[in-house]
């Protein structure tokens, strides 16, 4: 049982594939609920996917930092890179209210990542962005 | 991670895409071709099978929300049918039941096209 995994990508959506590759690992390994896995994989696409899409608009290269660790109350996710800052805890979610017709795709992503998590801390240190997702195991 | 892929049936006037595997960004376009596929035919009632599909992502909810109105536009519709619990738990986090049919079975899903 490792109950720590950490993993470094490049800043591109082809990265995704070795994390979830690391998530099937790291779920294997420490016995996690199927909701468990399936919630992990999601937080992190959607995460992963906004930061690469959104968060490098001079289209440079970076490394990004994933860090899960599982202890007695739960998992924490932390992800560490250098983008354009990006506090989700203040960006726009998808309004679940709307009708058909008044919905757009954007904000999806972040309405389910704050439905799955029990708490998300952001921190700015020099150039770094550091988000901290703890959720249930 | 299982393999994503998609199979289509016809039943009468329903056009049935089976889901596998895993929807997300990488695999979403492949989605989006099949209902590209779809309306060009002009076939737009479908029903959409769920049972092999172990994950499905924004990207994949996101396929869904291009294409409905199309259908209804056209008097058809996308329906939804047999997601597994966790499957089902992302599309009511969002509050698609509102929005799309949601049945237990395929069977079900063309049903309610037959009755229409």
């Amino acid at each position: 049982m490792n109950r720590h995994y950490s993993i470094e990508i490049v800043n591109r959506v082809s990265e995704l594939n070795r994390i979830f590759e690391m998530i099937t690992k790291f779920s294997l390994e420490n016995s996690l609920s199927r909701d468990c896995d399936y919630n992990l994989n999601l937080i992190l696409e959607e995460y992963l996917l906004n930061l690469i899409k959104y968060g490098y608009k001079d289209g440079r290269k970076d490394i990004i930092v994933v860090n899960i660790e599982l202890s007695i109350d739960g998992m924490r996710i932390k992800v560490t890179d250098s983008a354009d800052s990006f506090d989700i805890r203040n960006a726009e979610d998808y309004d679940s209210e709307m009708k058909l017709e008044d919905r757009r795709v954007g904000g999806i992503g972040i309405k389910l990542i704050k439905a799955l998590v029990k708490r998300i801390d952001y921190e700015k240190m020099g150039e770094n962005n550091i988000a901290t997702f703890i959720c249930s195991k | 991670m299982s393999e994503f892929f998609t199979n289509l049936k016809e039943n009468g006037t329903v056009n049935i895409v089976e889901l596998g595997g895993y929807l997300d960004a990488h695999t979403a376009p492949q989605l989006e071709n099949v209902f590209s596929d779809l309306i060009k035919s002009k076939r737009f009632n479908v029903v959409v099978n769920f049972e092999q599909l172990n994950y499905i992502s924004s990207a994949g909810l996101g396929v869904f929300m291009a294409f409905i109105e199309t259908m209804r536009e056209n008097s058809g519709d996308i329906k939804l049918a047999a997601m597994k619990p966790n499957v089902y738990n992302i599309f009511d986090l969002l509050g698609f039941p509102l929005l799309y049919e949601i049945f237990n079975s395929e069977n079900e899903a063309i049903d309610k096209f037959i009755k229409q």
